[in-house]
C-alpha cells in the first residue's frame, strides 16, 4: 500500500455569498490548493468533490469553470461528512495506485435555502414528525447534563474557546470573541442551546491535493502524510441508544488510532465536529482525550485550548469557522495541514506534530449519526 | 377546517381519546420496530406482523425548539421516549415533563401550514394527567 501525502491545501473564508454559484465558490479554493502544491492542474489524476446539498455534479461545475475538465470526477454525498468521505475515497485511490495525484473538494452554499435550520430529508419518519438538527443535539446535551452534572457555563465555555480561536483565523465566519455571559444571554434556540452554541449557516469551499509519497517529494520537501483514513457508518437501531456516547466516533477513532499506530496522548491538535457546543465535549471523550463524564471539567481547565493538553478546534471549529456542511471535512483537513506546517500565526499550536480531523453526518431516523470520517496526519 | 394526521397508520384509536402505537414484530427474529416496517432492520425478513402497543413510556431526553420550519407551533417540544418493550419513539410532548417522566401519548395539534391545514400527531403528556 502506497503512503499518501498532502501537497497542497486551499480554502475561501467561510461566510455568506448568496450571489455566488457553486462553481464560483469552488474554484478559488482549488486554485489556491494547486498553487500551494506547485502543481499544474492538468497533472491531476482524479477529483473527489464532497457536497450535501449542491444538486448534480458540483465537481464538474467547479472544474469546468476553471478548465480542468476531462479527468475522472466522483461527487460524494454523506451529509456533513461529504468532503471528509471524498478525502477518504481519494486516499484509497492514491494508495491503490489508481492515480498518483488526486484533488479533493468540499463545497456548499447554505444561503440558497434562505437561512434557518439545515433542510433534512422529508421522507424520513422523524423529520416528518418535526426533527431538526438543533433538537437532536439538544437532546444529547440534556441527557448528558442529567447523567454527568455538566453545567450550562461549562457548555458555554466551548463556544467561548472556539470563538476566541476563530478570532485569530482569517478564514473564519465568526471573528468576534465572546464571553460566557454573552453566550448564555444570547437567544434561546433549542434548550439548552443559545444562539452562540450553534454553528452559523453559510457558504464555503476547501480543497486538498494528494499524492503518493514519491510523487509528493517531487512537489515539496515538507509534505504532510495521511497516517490514517477511516470512514464508518452508523448502526441502525429501533431501540435504546446512549446519546451521551457517540458510538460511531468511538468506533472510528479506534480504527484510526490503530491504523496510525498512535493513541490519544499523541494527538497535538484535533479538528472535531462541533456543530453544537455539546458535540465537542462528547468528542473529547470519544477520542479518549479525557474520561467519561469529565469533558466539562476538561474544557473549563483549558485542557482543550490552543496551549492545552490537546488543542481542539484551533481553527475556531464549526462554531466559529462556520459549517457549510459539505465543505467542512475538507476545511478541517486544510487547518490540520497548515498547523502541522506551522503556518497558523497567532493560533499556531506550538510544536504540532500529529493532528486529526473528524466530521460526522447525521439527521436520519434510527441512527445516532449516519456517517463519520476521521483522518490522522503527521509530518 | 382541514386536519391532516402526521402519524398516519402508525397509531390506532384505542377509544375514549386514547391511542396505541402500531409497531411491527419480525416473525423470524423477533425484532421490533416503530413505525411498522416492510422489512426487518435486523434480519431482512419480510414476515412482519402488526403489533399495537400501549402508547406509553419514559422520557429519555427532551428539548424545546424555537427555530425550524414555520409550520410547527412554537416552541416545538420534542422528546425521545423509551417504551417498556425496548422501542424508542421520537415525538412531541406537552405538560410538565422531564427526563424520566412516565408519559402517555394522545393525538394533538402540533402545527398549521400556510394553506390553513392543521397538523396532528401523537403527543406525549404526563401519564397521570391523561389517566385522570
Amino acid at each position: 500500500m502506497r503512503e499518501t501525502a498532502v501537497i497542497g491545501v486551499g480554502m475561501i473564508p467561510f461566510g455568506k455569498y448568496p450571489e455566488k454559484t457553486i462553481a464560483d465558490l469552488g474554484w478559488p479554493a482549488v486554485k489556491q490548493a494547486l498553487e500551494d502544491a506547485g502543481i499544474d492542474g492538468r497533472e491531476l489524476g482524479a477529483a473527489y468533490c464532497g457536497s450535501a446539498l449542491s444538486g448534480m455534479m458540483p465537481g464538474q461545475r467547479i472544474l469546468g469553470r476553471m478548465g480542468l475538465s476531462g479527468i475522472p470526477v466522483f461527487n460524494v454525498e454523506n451529509a456533513c461528512s461529504s468532503s471528509s468521505s471524498a478525502l477518504r475515497a481519494a486516499v484509497l485511490a492514491i494508495r491503490s495506485g489508481a492515480c498518483d495525484t488526486a484533488l479533493v473538494i468540499g463545497v456548499e452554499k447554505l444561503t440558497r435555502f434562505g437561512g434557518g435550520t439545515l433542510p433534512l430529508e422529508r421522507e424520513d419518519w422523524e423529520v416528518q414528525q418535526g426533527m431538526v438538527m438543533p433538537a437532536l443535539y439538544a437532546m444529547r446535551a440534556k441527557r448528558y447534563m442529567h447523567d454527568f452534572g455538566l453545567t450550562e457555563r461549562q457548555l458555554a465555555q466551548v463556544s467561548v474557546k472556539n470563538r476566541a480561536n476563530g478570532a485569530m483565523n482569517p478564514d473564519a465566519q465568526m471573528r468576534a470573541p465572546v464571553t460566557v455571559e454573552e453566550v448564555l444571554s444570547s437567544r434561546l434556540i433549542a434548550d439548552p442551546f443559545t444562539l452562540l452554541q450553534c454553528c452559523p449557516t453559510g457558504d464555503g469551499s476547501a480543497a486538498i491535493v494528494l499524492a503518493d509519497a514519491a510523487t509528493a517529494r517531487r512537489y515539496r520537501r515538507d509534505p504532510v502524510f495521511v497516517r490514517a483514513s477511516d470512514l464508518s457508518s452508523g448502526k441502525h437501531t429501533d431501540g435504546f441508544r446512549d446519546m451521551t456516547m457517540p458510538e460511531i466516533t468511538v468506533r472510528g477513532a479506534g480504527h484510526a488510532y490503530e491504523e496510525a499506530g498512535i493513541g490519544p496522548d499523541d494527538v497535538d491538535l484535533a479538528e472535531v465536529h462541533d456543530a453544537f457546543s455539546i458535540a465537542e465535549l462528547l468528542y473529547y471523550e470519544a477520542f479518549g482525550f479525557c474520561g467519561r463524564g469529565e469533558a466539562g471539567a476538561f474544557v473549563e481547565r483549558g485542557d482543550s485550548a490552543i496551549d492545552g493538553k490537546v488543542a481542539v478546534n484551533p481553527s475556531g471549529g464549526l462554531l466559529a469557522k462556520g459549517h457549510p456542511v459539505g465543505a467542512t471535512g475538507a476545511a478541517q483537513a486544510v487547518e490540520v495541514v497548515r498547523q502541522l506546517r506551522g503556518e497558523c500565526g497567532d493560533r499556531q499550536v506550538e510544536g504540532a506534530r500529529v493532528g486529526l480531523a473528524h466530521a460526522t453526518g447525521g439527521g436520519i431516523s434510527g441512527f445516532d449519526h449516519g456517517a463519520c470520517s476521521i483522518h490522522i496526519f503527521s509530518r | 377546517m382541514t386536519i391532516h394526521s402526521l402519524a398516519g397508520d402508525a397509531v390506532e384509536d384505542a377509544g375514549e381519546g386514547s391511542i396505541r402505537f402500531v409497531t411491527g414484530q419480525c416473525q423470524a427474529c423477533g425484532n421490533r420496530a416503530f413505525p411498522m416496517p416492510p422489512i426487518c432492520s435486523n434480519c431482512q425478513s419480510t414476515d412482519i406482523v402488526r403489533k399495537p402497543v400501549e402508547a406509553a413510556g419514559t422520557v429519555y431526553s427532551l428539548t424545546e425548539v424555537h427555530v425550524g420550519p414555520a409550520e410547527w407551533h412554537r416552541p416545538v417540544r420534542l422528546a425521545y421516549v423509551d417504551l417498556p418493550d425496548g422501542l424508542r419513539v421520537f415525538g412531541h410532548w406537552r405538560g410538565s415533563v422531564g427526563i424520566g417522566t412516565r408519559v402517555r401519548a394522545r393525538m394533538g395539534e402540533v402545527g398549521k401550514d400556510a394553506a390553513g391545514t392543521h397538523f396532528t400527531t401523537y403527543v406525549f403528556e404526563p401519564a397521570e394527567a391523561s389517566d385522570a
